[in-house]
C-alpha cells in the first residue's frame, strides 16, 4: 500500500511538472510567464513554464504540447498550462468541492473592530475607471471549451469554474454556462449537472436555450429519481 | 432474701430510644442514639441537638427527663456529647437480718444499688458518603449501699446497735468501636464492638463485686435493607444477649418526612422468645423533628423476682432487662444548619489542554477542562460552575450556569479569563481549583488539578491559534502602521480610493521589510512564537514571526488578512499571508495583469473580493513577495487542490 500511494503521489508530481513547449503557432500568440505582469509574444520551440498563460489573437493559434499530449489552442482564447492535463473524475469532484467552498460566503465576526482610519469617507462611493476583464474572461472561456473539446473535459471544467469565479461577468453568456453543464452530464456528475441547469434561472437565454435547459433537467430529474 | 425493684430508668447498649431506624435513611431523627449507633453515623451537616422526655408506665407513673444531646459536624468529623439524667436504675434489696426493738418491731436492714449512665460522647469521620467510623465513651456510676449493724457502747458492758450505711462506688467509661457502611443505595451495613474496654474503674470489695455491671464483650452488627422506595427491612443483631428486627418506613413530601418503624426484640435473658415490641412514628423536617417512640413488653413486669436470680444474673445492661416496664418517650430533635446543604458534587475533572496565555481571547469562549458533575438534590437545580489557576487569576472566574435535572450527572465546561498583561516567560505547572455553587458565596463542592501553564511565546502549533499573537499587539502595530502611512499621505491621496488598502499594504510591507531579517526560530524544539513588536524590535523571525507581524500591522489598519496554512508533509509546515484589496474583480487589472497572482473570495454578503497571497519571508520588496506568495498559493491550494484535500487552510485573522 505504502508503495502504491508513493507512486501515485510520484506519478500525480510528475503530471504537475510536465514541461510544455509550444510546437507551432499560427498568427500572435502571446504568453504571461508565471506570474510575470507583462505579455510577451512567444515562438515556436519555446518552453513554457508550469504556471504560464497562452493566449491567442483572432485568426491565431498554437499547438502546444505536455508530455504525450498534444493541445491546439484555437484563436481569441487563453489557457493556464497547467491546465492541459488528464484529471480523474475525483480529483474533479474535489475541484468542484473546492470551488463550492471558495464560492461560499465567509462567516462574518462580529467581535471584528471597525477601522475608523477612513481616508476621506466620501472618496468611498467612488467609482473606478476600471479596465472591463470580461473580454480576457470570455478568452479563458474559450480556452476551457477548447480543453474539452480536446477531451480534456474535466480540466474544461475545472478552468471554466476558476474563470467564472475570477470573472463574474462571463457567468452571464449562457451558452458556455449549457456547454459546460453539459460535460458534468456527459461524465455522469448529474447532481452537478442538475445544479448547474438551476442555477440559469435568472440568465438572459433565448427560447431554444430555454427548452434545452428544461428537457436536460427533466432527464437529469428522471436519472436521480431512478438512481 | 426478698428483693423490690424501683426502677427508675432503662437503657441498653443496641437499643435505641428512637426505634429501629435505617441509619442512612435521611429524615430519621438519630440524635440521641448513641446506644444503638456506636459509630455515631449523623445525616445533618451542622448542629444537632436532641431532647428526650418519656414515661414509664409503673405504679405510679414516672416521668423524666431522659436524654440530651449535643452534636456537631466539623467537615469530615462529627462530634456528640450527651448527657443522660433519666438513664439510672435503682434496686433496693430487704435484708432479712435485723433486730427486734423495745416496742417488738422489726428493724430490718437494706442494700440499695444504683446504676447511672450519666454522659456519653462519641466521635465519627466520615471516609465518604458511604462508609464512616466511629466510637463512642460512655460514663458509668456504680453506688453499693450495704447497711449493717455497728455496736455502740455506754460502758464497758453495754452496747446498742445502731444501723449503719456501707457505701462503695464504682466509676468507670466504657468504649466502643463501630463502623457504617452503605454498599450501594439499598444495603446499609454496621458492625461495632460491645463493652470493648472500660477505663478508670475503682476497686470495690468482694462482696459488692458480683453486682457491678456485667461488661460481657461482644460485638453488634446492624443491617438495613431497602427493597423498594423508603421502606426498609432493619435487623441488628448483639452476640452477646440480644436482637431486633423489624422495618422502618418514611414518606417524604418536599423537604419533610414522615415516617415509622416497629421492631420485635429478644434478649436471652427476658421471656417470652420475643420479649416485646418497639414503634416509633415521626415527623421531621430540614430543621426540626419529633418523634413519639415505645416500648411494650408482652409478659407480666410487675413480677418479684427473689435475690438470688439477682445476683447470679447481674445486670447486663441498663436500657432493657427484665425489670423494665412498658414505656414511652418523645424526642424532640434541632438540627441548625448554619453550612449550606451539599447539592452537587464533582465525580471528575478533566483538563483539555494546557494553557498557552497568548491565547488569552480563547478561553473566554473556549473550556480549558470539563467537570463531571452529579447532583444529589431531588430537584432542578442550577449550578454556577467557577475556576481558579494559581498564577493566572486572583479570583474565582464564573463559567456558564448549568441546570441540572435530579440525580443526573452532567458535563460542565470551565472558562476563564486570563490577563493579557501575563508575561512570564517559562512553563510552570499549577493548581487549578474548581469550585460548584449553588446559591450564595459558599460552594457546595470543590476540585484541584494540575495544569501546565506554557510561557506567553508559547504556541501550540496550531496555525489558527496564531490569530491570537497578531490580535494582542494590535496597538503597537497601529503605531507602526500609522508612523508608515503618515510619511506616504499624499501618494495615498493621489490614488484611486479602492486602491487604498493595496497601496496601504504595499508601503507597509516595503518598511517592515527593509528592517527585518528571516531567522529560524531560536527554539527549535518547542512552538515559540514573537509578538509583532517583539520582531520589529528583533528585527527578525521565522514565517509564523513575519506572518504574524505583517498581517497585525495590516489588521491594526483595517486590512483583513488570513492566514494561510500549507501543512505540508513531513512535519514541514509554512505560513504565509493573504490580505483584502477590498477590490472587485472587475478591478483586478488595476493592481495586476497576471490573473494567477489574486484569489478571489466572497465576503460574508456573497460579494467578490480580490485577495492577494503575500509570502512574508520573501523579504525583498512587495512585488518580490506577492509574486513568491501567489506561485506557491496557486500551485499548492489550487492546482493540486490543496484547498479541497485540506492540505492548504485558510485561516480568517477575524
Amino acid at each position: 500500500m505504502k508503495h502504491l500511494l508513493f507512486f501515485l503521489v510520484l506519478a500525480s508530481e510528475l503530471v504537475f511538472t510536465q514541461k510544455c513547449y509550444v510546437e507551432s503557432i499560427t498568427g500572435s500568440v502571446r504568453a504571461q510567464i508565471g506570474t510575470n505582469e507583462r505579455w510577451t509574444e512567444i515562438q515556436e520551440g519555446i518552453e513554457l513554464p508550469p504556471y504560464s498563460t497562452v493566449s491567442t489573437e483572432k485568426n491565431s493559434s498554437a499547438v502546444l504540447v505536455k508530455g504525450n499530449t498534444k493541445f491546439t489552442l484555437k484563436e481569441s482564447a487563453a489557457v493556464t498550462v497547467n491546465n492541459i492535463k488528464k484529471m480523474s473524475v475525483d480529483d474533479l469532484l474535489l475541484a468542484l468541492a473546492m470551488e463550492d467552498m471558495l464560492n461560499a460566503p465567509r462567516k462574518k465576526d462580529d467581535a471584528k473592530s471597525k477601522s475608523t482610519q477612513i481616508y476621506g469617507e466620501l472618496n468611498k462611493e467612488e467609482k473606478t475607471n476600471s479596465v472591463s476583464n470580461t473580454e480576457f474572461g470570455l478568452m479563458r472561456l474559450n480556452g476551457a471549451k477548447q480543453l474539452g473539446e480536446s477531451g480534456f473535459r474535466e480540466s474544461a471544467i475545472v478552468a471554466a469554474k476558476e474563470t467564472y469565479r475570477k470573472y463574474p461577468e462571463t457567468k452571464k453568456i449562457i451558452s458556455y454556462r449549457i456547454y459546460f453543464a453539459n460535460l458534468l452530464y456527459e461524465k455522469g456528475l448529474y447532481e452537478e449537472a442538475y445544479s448547474e441547469f438551476d442555477s440559469f434561472k435568472n440568465l438572459a437565454m433565448s427560447e431554444k436555450e430555454k427548452t434545452e435547459i428544461s428537457s436536460k433537467m427533466d432527464m437529469l430529474n428522471k436519472k436521480l429519481i431512478n438512481k | 432474701m426478698t428483693m423490690f425493684c424501683s426502677i427508675n430508668s432503662w437503657a441498653q447498649n443496641s437499643f435505641s430510644l428512637n426505634g429501629l431506624w435505617n441509619l442512612s435513611q435521611k429524615g430519621t431523627t438519630l440524635q440521641n442514639t448513641m446506644d444503638g449507633n456506636v459509630s455515631n453515623h449523623l445525616l445533618f451537616k451542622d448542629w444537632g441537638f436532641a431532647f428526650s422526655f418519656g414515661g414509664e408506665f409503673s405504679k405510679p407513673l414516672t416521668s423524666n427527663i431522659y436524654s440530651l444531646s449535643l452534636s456537631k459536624r466539623f467537615g469530615k468529623s462529627t462530634l456528640t456529647a450527651r448527657y443522660t439524667p433519666g438513664f439510672k436504675k435503682e434496686f433496693i434489696f430487704s435484708n432479712s437480718n435485723g433486730i427486734v426493738l423495745e416496742d417488738s418491731s422489726f428493724q430490718q436492714l437494706n442494700s440499695k444499688f444504683t446504676y447511672k449512665e450519666l454522659l456519653g460522647l462519641g466521635y465519627a469521620f466520615s471516609f465518604s458518603n458511604d462508609f464512616s467510623l466511629g466510637f463512642s465513651f460512655r460514663y458509668f456510676s456504680q453506688e453499693f449501699n450495704n447497711q449493717t449493724f455497728k455496736p455502740v457502747s455506754f460502758g464497758d458492758t453495754l452496747f446498742i446497735l445502731e444501723p449503719e450505711s456501707f457505701i462503695e462506688s464504682s466509676n468507670f467509661w466504657k468504649g466502643d468501636i463501630g463502623f457504617n457502611y452503605s454498599i450501594d443505595d439499598f444495603l446499609t451495613l454496621s458492625v461495632a464492638s460491645l463493652n470493648l474496654f472500660s477505663i478508670n474503674e475503682q476497686n470495690i470489695s468482694d462482696e459488692n463485686l458480683q453486682y457491678k455491671i456485667r461488661a460481657d464483650k461482644g460485638a453488634l452488627f446492624r443491617a438495613s435493607y431497602k427493597p423498594f422506595g423508603q421502606t426498609s427491612i432493619n435487623l441488628l443483631y448483639e452476640t452477646t444477649n440480644a436482637f431486633q428486627f423489624g422495618f422502618s418506613s418514611l414518606a417524604s413530601f418536599d423537604n419533610a418526612h414522615i415516617g415509622l418503624c416497629i421492631a420485635a426484640q429478644h434478649d436471652k435473658l427476658q421471656t417470652p422468645y420475643i420479649n416485646g415490641l418497639t414503634g416509633s412514628i415521626l415527623f421531621s423536617n430540614d430543621l426540626w423533628g419529633i418523634s413519639l417512640s415505645g416500648i411494650k413488653y408482652f409478659n407480666n413486669r410487675d413480677k418479684v423476682y427473689p435475690f438470688s436470680e439477682f445476683k447470679a444474673q447481674g445486670i447486663q445492661n441498663l436500657i432493657n432487662n427484665k425489670y423494665s416496664l412498658d414505656k414511652a418517650f418523645l424526642t424532640i430533635t434541632l438540627t441548625l444548619n448554619t453550612i449550606q446543604e451539599k447539592l452537587v458534587r464533582f465525580l471528575s475533572v478533566d483538563i483539555n489542554k494546557d494553557i498557552y496565555p497568548a491565547f488569552y481571547e480563547a478561553y473566554v469562549d473556549t473550556p480549558f477542562a470539563l467537570g463531571k458533575i452529579i447532583s444529589l438534590s431531588d430537584k432542578t437545580i442550577q449550578v454556577r460552575p467557577s475556576s481558579k489557576i494559581e498564577g493566572i487569576n486572583s479570583d474565582f472566574t464564573q463559567s456558564p450556569i448549568v441546570t441540572i435535572q435530579p440525580k443526573d450527572t452532567v458535563l460542565v465546561p470551565f472558562y476563564t479569563i486570563i490577563s493579557d498583561s501575563y508575561d512570564k516567560q517559562k512553563a510552570e505547572i499549577a493548581q487549578v481549583s474548581f469550585a460548584l455553587t449553588i446559591s450564595g458565596e459558599e460552594p457546595d463542592d470543590f476540585n484541584q488539578a494540575p495544569i501546565l501553564i506554557n510561557g506567553v511565546n508559547s504556541w501550540d502549533g496550531k496555525v489558527s491559534n496564531l490569530k491570537y499573537f497578531i490580535k494582542k499587539d494590535l496597538g503597537y502595530s497601529m503605531g507602526f502602521s500609522k508612523n508608515v502611512l503618515s510619511k506616504k499621505k499624499i501618494l495615498l491621496d493621489t490614488i484611486l480610493y479602492s486602491l487604498s488598502p493595496f497601496y496601504k499594504a504595499k508601503y507597509i510591507f516595503e518598511d517592515f521589510a527593509k528592517e527585518i531579517t528571516y531567522t529560524s526560530d531560536p527554539r527549535a524544539t518547542t512552538e515559540y512564537v514573537q509578538f509583532p513588536n517583539e520582531t520589529i524590535k528583533l528585527r527578525g523571525g521565522d514565517c509564523d514571526d513575519l506572518s504574524v507581524c505583517y498581517s497585525s500591522l495590516l489588521e491594526s489598519v483595517g486590512i483583513e488578512t488570513a492566514l494561510v496554512d500549507y501543512k505540508g508533509g513531513n512535519n514541514i509546515r509554512h505560513v504565509n499571508i493573504l490580505f483584502n484589496t477590498n477590490l472587485t474583480p472587475d478591478d483586478a487589472k488595476l493592481i495586476t495583469e497576471n490573473d494567477s497572482k489574486y484569489f478571489v473570495r466572497k465576503d460574508e454578503n456573497g460579494t467578490d473580493e480580490i485577495w492577494i497571497p503575500i509570502e512574508t519571508t520573501e523579504l525583498t520588496n512587495f512585488d518580490a513577495a506577492w509574486e513568491t506568495g501567489a506561485e506557491k498559493f496557486y500551485t499548492e491550494a489550487i492546482e493540486h487542490l490543496g484547498l479541497a484535500k485540506g492540505v492548504v487552510e485558510i485561516i480568517d485573522v477575524y
